[in-house]
């Protein structure tokens, strides 16, 4: 079964999970948080040890504080506030730190995490989107999650990921890049129209590294059911998973809107078809 | 002398000026905008931006065959942009954060680092040892008018 099947039965068979935080997923949420507080610990280590990416390590405070906020109001607001590790020394010494420099603050205003993070992941988390299991599928959706938020080192997540699925840590690194690039690509289709014509502007880096499946459709606008018959010849699902493993595109919604009006030039099919 | 008006459309009070679902197609079509003109090389004041510190710029040449600074390695941080949309107001933002740099290739290191960590370096705290800003994501007048435009359009529609 082709994998947006997959998600779409998924989708139908959880959509109480997806309605509203239950208590299964608010367990999930509270490990979210303690990671997230374990990220706030070390950042705050780092500050005190300043190695020269301070600016980079405040922008990074700040966002982790603003997300960990998002997370802990959505389950006082589903009724499971008790289940929050709560870590309020942390707090206090953070809220110092970002009195001190307002670097973090200014970081999380002007280039936020979106809290659309909660839904996406709980999605996310009802899809076997690798066709890993059950098992390895929950350990994947952990992995998408720390590289989302930046919380745990990648080099040990990849290691903990090769011996789940019992490959090489090259194999688990791209598994692993794929689940976090799969992961984007299922937010950004939270709340459009889903309708067999909504209409998406295939877009990502040109260069010596982009392959032939790629190459032919940037720049190139397609409807979502053009994309659902296409074949990357790697993984199924193309809106989802684009090109395939390791691939560094996406379709980007556009609407009504056509290429030109974007700012971009229109391919000699695209102005065939008026778009 | 008298004068007699009708109403030939809806209420004035009960038309939706700027719905969520105008506001996302407004945001995404910003977003789309924006990765345009960055893959254009120019930023949201009209400006190119500046060219890639030479060591950075070699490995990039090796590792794809292009210096170009048009901000794409992994392609993460363009991608990572998403909107939130809210009757009257859209806001774009970015999916991920966080992470170092760790990978045995050029992409990998690019792709371990966070969208909004990357942005935020580009956009308000300066890239590199030399800081350089590429301010890639605001809005220019363009951007502004096409906007207007697509909500002018949406009341026409609502008021024929």
């Amino acid at each position: 079964m082709a994998l947006i099947d997959d998600l779409t039965a998924q989708a139908r068979r959880e959509k109480r999970l997806i309605d509203a935080i239950t208590e299964d997923f608010a367990e999930d949420l509270d490990r979210v948080v303690t990671q997230i507080n374990r990220q706030i610990r070390r950042l705050l280590a780092r500050l005190d040890n300043s190695d020269g990416k301070l600016i980079a390590e405040r922008a990074s405070l700040g966002r982790a504080l603003a997300l960990r906020a998002e997370i802990t109001t959505a389950m006082d607001a589903a009724g499971f506030g008790d289940l929050v590790t709560r870590a309020f020394d942390l707090d206090d010494l953070a809220i110092l730190t970002l009195k001190g420099n307002g670097i973090a603050a200014r970081a999380a205003r002007q280039t936020p995490i979106d809290p659309n993070i909660v839904t996406a992941l709980q999605e996310l988390r009802e899809a076997d989107l690798l066709a890993m299991g059950e098992q390895a599928a929950d350990a994947f959706w952990r992995a998408a999650l720390d590289g989302v938020i930046g919380s745990r080192d990648l080099a040990d997540l990849v290691d903990d990921m090769a011996d789940l699925a019992d490959v090489t840590k090259r194999q688990a690194r791209t598994l692993h890049d794929t689940a976090v690039s799969t992961y984007s690509r299922q937010v950004r289709q939270l709340g459009l129209p889903g309708e067999p014509d909504d209409r998406f502007l295939y877009m990502g880096p040109f260069d010596g590294r982009t392959r032939p499946f790629c190459r032919n459709l940037i720049g190139e606008v397609h409807t979502r059911e053009e994309i659902s018959r296409m074949s990357n010849g790697q993984i199924a699902g193309v809106l989802l998973t684009g090109g395939g493993y390791n691939c560094r595109h996406t379709f980007q919604f556009i609407g009504s809107s056509t290429v030109e009006e974007l700012g971009g030039t229109s391919t000699p099919a695209q102005q065939e078809l008026g778009v | 002398m008298s004068m007699k008006v009708t109403r030939t459309g809806a209420k004035f009070t009960d038309i939706d000026f700027a719905p969520a679902r105008l506001m996302r197609e407004i945001g995404e079509g910003l977003i789309g905008r924006i990765r345009i003109r960055t893959g254009k090389l120019v930023d949201a004041n009209g400006q190119r931006f500046a060219s890639l510190a030479p060591l950075y710029a070699a490995q990039k040449q090796k590792a794809l065959g292009t210096s170009a600074p048009d901000l794409q390695v992994s392609g993460r941080m363009l991608n990572d942009m998403n909107v939130r949309p809210k009757p009257g107001m859209v806001t774009i933002s970015f999916l991920s954060g966080g992470g170092k740099a760790s990978g045995g290739t050029f992409i990998q290191r690019s792709r371990s680092i966070g969208a909004a960590d990357k942005a935020f370096w580009h956009n308000e705290s300066g890239a590199g040892r030399k800081r350089v800003i590429r301010e890639f994501f605001g809005l220019d007048a363009a951007d502004i008018a096409w906007a207007e435009k697509k909500v002018d359009a949406h009341l026409q529609r609502e008021t024929r």
